[in-house]
């Protein structure tokens, strides 16, 4: 032990303790003033939108085994499986198959697909163990994140891998043919780590035959992520990010296919994506930090299946069905003005018609029969800076710059390429002009090729009745941007794999070397973005144990596109709008150590005019946990969601209970989890067609961590 | 033995024992007075010069405040000494003389107290008990408080858990060999907790795991109360401790009671605390702001009220 003068002591350790008399413990004095981001960021009660915070012990607590299921614990969120294999996450969610209107970030990286305005649940390359938490921001957050971010904005922080355990490997198997796994490898140094997760995880999904049919929705899907964090200096830290998934994904017959042709080779679904992302950041004082991040993805995906077109005057499968892939029914169907009914009623009184079938019927080949493909790529690069700023006490300032490449290549849908660069700058500032009062004013101003300028504010109030209590008063708007396709559609589904005789005379068979179905779609290029005002009144506040957020809000969105917009018909216009209204609740409240109750409620009324936009309109959601930490390594979860009326008459009603026991081995644990799911509606999933063959779905799982 | 010779004799050797009495009553009653005058003896022993001097300065006018007289002498003829640190403790009670250590580290002043010395000792770390009460006060809805330790800091829990059975509280307790444990344990320990208390383990809590601690507390939104007012200004929430004025006061009300009693209290904590909070991660947070100075006067209220470690008729602490 020993001691400093005051003099050293003043030296070593600035402005603490100025002229105090000050004992200093030897290996005390070298403490660092560990800079973090805590100082830049805001409490939950200040933060101008209404947050939902899912963190590790929810995680654990709702036994989620893919990503989307987590939102189920968000207010307002529908998260379902609107078909059997590919989930539908969406806030304040209207059309079924819906992930347009809200921007899912994963560390800071957009997910959300440009080509096509998707979210692709499936091939988010991350396993459910190694998310730390996820912020949900209810309500349009343009001003921060840019367009897209409509409705709201899901953010997914994985774990830093530093936090990762050395390794891990997990087994779980149950019914509706469940078997996932996942291995997980960290790597450590002294200024950084990095983590590695391989994972698979399939299922059938709905498995209850409808209408005497399989219902062809199951799922593999196979992911590998790799997070590298490494302390460059005290103040700087460089990550680099990178992954990518496979997905294989039966799909449904579509059923405009199935007006014209025999599917033979069901459709499946193949997916390949992969991105890398380096972000630097620099804490350049307590008070001021800056980022830099660069990142590109690409996702490669096609839709297969194999088909015989019927014969369109017997209904037959026969060489008759080369005609709908003929030059000249697609010439008939241009000049009917690409009225598909209209075509096909003409088409036995059009001479070059009749000619061509007449070629095909004399031909001697065999049925057409051959493979659809609907090919999409696409890829992005985008890099962004931002500046956080601390000026004063009561002044606070986030400021930066995007650019950005979006590309999408599709043989079926855009017939080659489309891109689109944009750029923006964006600014939040936050005022605190009195102590109990907060003034955040923000924007995004963005402009890119497809939508020209587009400026996104948001100007907020929060009146803070004390501290862990904020009363908040939100106006903000929000763009989703026309994407590639809408803007750029030019379809043509190609025959490919045709039969031998086929191949060797195309021309003369079917009149042109590259054969497409006469029905073809191409976007007149005119349309607006879509566009959101939302006004909203919440509430944050803590008591003790208990916290509660509510919300009370009205979204009014302009310009929808709502009509089909795929190869059979695209109807694409800004014709449509949508007004919601409602209001939410969240609470949290550990009444014992050992005890965490949550729960949520969200009753929304929407006025939609036309029904697509209604079918994920449920009236009532609803969720409660339950989580008991009830002996040492053990635990015990249950939840309960509900969402009324899906498609106008649905209920979703589902109740799950997991217990947990955690072994403590000599140099890890092993964790051994049962869970079991049960729909209490007995109703199918938005749909009619989506059901499972036993309630309730149950899986075990067993995992090693060290 | 020779008869006495005369009564002459007698009374000569009678007046000589009487005048050797008188001196002797003289310089007893000179001593006394000279006493009286000057109080007790202290010295001040350890630390570098400059804390030494600053700390014997304020001890000196806080005792005169509190109206004691003391004067200073050299450590090997005062009647109480005061050392400063672990190293000037043991040198102390080799003087055989009583000593008190201030800033002593609990294990080295317990080893001491329970061999017999004549001696006693004021910690250097925080009560882990207060700083459980701190982080009550700013964090009243934390119920789970996750306590990491060495084997060496273990007692911490013993601490603990019968206060946070007491209050209702769950103290996960997780015990680290060395920094690579806690880099592998703490993420997962903190995922269990509302917030981790760190205790004075120099093991644990160093400069060179600060950032891992305060970083992986910061990702998983997990506030860290303690160690001491470094980590604080490190990027903890906040700490109580005893910085050398309140160890000063705390000596000085030692010495009154030495004066008084005759003795010293056994080896404790100090009653006599400061409180540091970092304003920028407390507002984070979501901690209301209160004057330190006002927690400090909190959780010493506290401290009186509960029982006093002699009132339980524990052992010290």
């Amino acid at each position: 032990m020993k001691f400093r003068g005051m003099l050293a002591l003043l030296a070593l350790t600035g402005n603490l303790h100025a002229t105090e008399l000050l004992w200093v413990p030897e290996g005390a004095d070298g403490i660092p003033v560990v800079l973090t981001p805590a100082r830049l960021r805001q409490p939950q009660s200040e933060v101008p939108a209404s947050v939902t915070v899912i963190d590790r012990e929810l995680i654990e607590a709702s036994g989620a085994r893919e990503l989307y299921e987590l939102m189920r614990l968000v207010p307002g969120m529908s998260a379902v499986k609107a078909d059997g294999n590919v989930p539908t996450v969406a806030y304040h969610g209207t059309q079924a198959r819906d992930t347009r209107r809200m921007l899912v970030l994963v560390d800071g990286r957009s997910v959300y697909q440009p080509g096509f305005s998707r979210v692709l649940w499936n091939d988010i390359p991350v396993a459910v163990s190694d998310v730390e938490r996820i912020e949900v921001t209810r309500g349009p957050n343009a001003a921060s994140y840019g367009a897209n971010a409509v409705t709201g904005i899901i953010n997914i922080i994985t774990r830093h891998p530093q936090d990762s355990p050395d390794g891990s490997v997990m087994l779980r198997g149950g019914n509706n043919g469940v078997s996932d796994a996942h291995v997980t490898n960290t790597r450590r140094w002294a200024e950084g780590a990095v983590r590695t997760t391989v994972a698979r995880r399939s299922d059938d999904g709905y498995d209850k035959p409808f209408r005497g049919r399989e219902i062809r929705d199951a799922k593999v899907v196979e992911t590998l992520d790799m997070r590298l964090a490494h302390d460059l200096t005290a103040r700087d830290t460089l990550e680099v990010f990178a992954g990518g998934a496979r997905s294989e994904l039966e799909r449904l017959e579509d059923g405009a296919l199935l007006d014209f042709s025999a599917v033979y080779g069901p459709p499946d679904e193949q997916m390949r994506s992969g991105f890398a992302q380096l972000r630097w950041q620099r804490q350049w004082s307590p008070d001021h930090a800056s980022k830099v991040q660069f990142y590109a993805q690409h996702s490669d995906g096609a839709l297969r299946a194999d088909v015989c077109p019927f014969d369109p005057l017997t209904g037959q499968v026969g060489p008759g069905g080369g005609l709908l892939y003929s030059r000249e029914l697609r010439e008939l169907y241009e000049a009917s003005n690409r009225d598909v009914d209209a075509t096909l009623a003409a088409a036995a009184s059009d001479p070059a018609v009749m000619q061509r079938y007449m070629t095909l019927i004399s031909s001697g080949a065999g049925p057409f029969c051959h493979r659809l493909l609907q090919d999409v790529q696409e890829q992005r690069l985008d890099i962004e800076i931002e500046d956080t700023l601390r000026i004063s006490d009561q002044i606070r300032l986030v400021a930066g710059a995007n650019a950005r490449h979006d590309r999408g290549k599709s043989a079926a849908l855009l017939k080659g390429r489309a891109h689109n660069n944009s750029y923006a700058l964006f600014g939040n500032l936050e005022l605190i002009p009195l102590q109990a009062l907060h003034l955040n004013i923000g924007g995004f101003w963005q402009w890119d090729q497809i939508n020209s300028a587009r400026f996104s504010p948001r100007v907020a109030a929060i009146w803070r009745l004390a501290p862990g209590h904020g009363v908040r008063l939100v106006y903000s708007e929000a763009v989703r941007n026309v994407d590639l396709y809408e803007e750029k559609a030019n379809t043509g589904l190609r025959a490919y794999n045709m039969p031998a005789t086929f191949r060797a005379d195309t021309v003369g068979l079917l009149g042109w070397d590259q054969p497409e179905l006469f029905v073809t779609q191409t976007a007149e290029g005119n349309l607006k973005p879509e566009r959101i005002r939302s006004r909203e009144v919440g509430y944050f506040g803590r008591f003790m144990q208990f916290e509660v957020d509510l919300r009370v809000y009205e979204e009014s969105l302009r310009d929808l596109i709502s009509e089909p917009t795929n190869p059979f018909r695209f109807d694409a216009t800004n014709d449509n709008q949508v007004r919601h209204r409602g209001w939410e609740a969240q609470t949290s409240w550990r009444p014992h150590p050992q005890h965490l109750l949550r729960g949520t409620y969200a009753r929304r009324h929407t006025e939609a005019d036309v029904v697509p936009e209604s079918r994920l309109a449920a009236r009532h959601i609803s969720s409660m946990l339950w989580r008991y930490d009830f002996r040492e390594g053990w635990m015990f979860s249950s939840a309960y969601y509900l969402a009324r009326q899906y498609s106008s008459r649905f209920t979703h009603e589902q109740a799950m209970a997991q217990l947990t026991r955690r072994v403590p081995l000599p140099h890890g644990e092993l964790a051994l989890s049962a869970q079991v799911e049960h729909n209490l509606s007995g109703d199918s999933v938005v749909f009619r067609r989506n059901d499972y063959r036993d309630r309730s779905r149950y899986w075990v799982s067993a995992a090693l961590n060290f | 033995m020779p008869p006495i010779q005369s009564a002459r004799q007698r009374m000569r050797l009678t007046r000589a024992i009487a005048c050797l009495r008188a001196v002797v009553w003289g310089m007893l009653l000179c001593a006394c007075v000279a006493r009286a005058d000057t109080g007790i003896a202290l010295a001040v022993s350890g630390a570098g010069d400059t804390f030494q001097t600053r700390f014997g300065e304020a001890l000196s006018a806080s005792l005169q405040e509190k109206g004691e007289r003391h004067h200073w002498r050299a450590p090997a003829r005062s009647e109480l000494l005061i050392a400063l640190g672990d190293d000037a403790f043991r040198g102390a009670l080799m003087l055989q003389r009583p000593v008190l250590g201030v800033f002593v580290s609990r294990q080295v002043a317990l080893d001491a107290y329970a061999s017999g010395c004549a001696c006693s000792a004021f910690f250097q770390e925080a009560d882990p008990v207060r700083q459980l009460r701190l982080a009550r006060l700013l964090f009243p809805g934390a119920r789970r408080i996750a306590l990491v330790t060495s084997p060496q800091s273990a007692w911490n829990a013993g601490l603990l858990l019968a206060h946070a059975e007491a209050h209702d509280l769950l103290i996960e307790h997780h015990t680290a060999v060395n920094a690579g444990d806690l880099a592998r344990g703490l993420p997962r320990w903190l995922a269990q907790a509302d917030l981790l208390l760190a205790v004075h383990d120099p093991e644990l809590y160093s400069p060179e795991t600060a950032r891992l601690v305060l970083l992986t507390s910061y990702r998983q939104n997990k506030p860290v109360i303690g160690p001491d007012e470094f980590f604080v200004q490190a990027g903890s929430v906040a700490s109580s401790y005893t910085s050398g004025a309140d160890m000063v006061d705390q000596v000085a009300d030692a010495v009154a009671r030495f004066r008084k009693r005759g003795r010293l209290p056994p080896p404790d904590f100090s009653d006599h605390i400061s409180v540091r909070l970092n304003e920028h991660v407390a507002r984070t947070y979501e901690v209301p702001l209160q004057d330190p100075g006002s927690l400090a006067q909190q959780l010493m209220r506290q401290s009186t009220q509960a029982p006093s470690t002699q009132e339980r008729g524990e052992t010290p602490r």
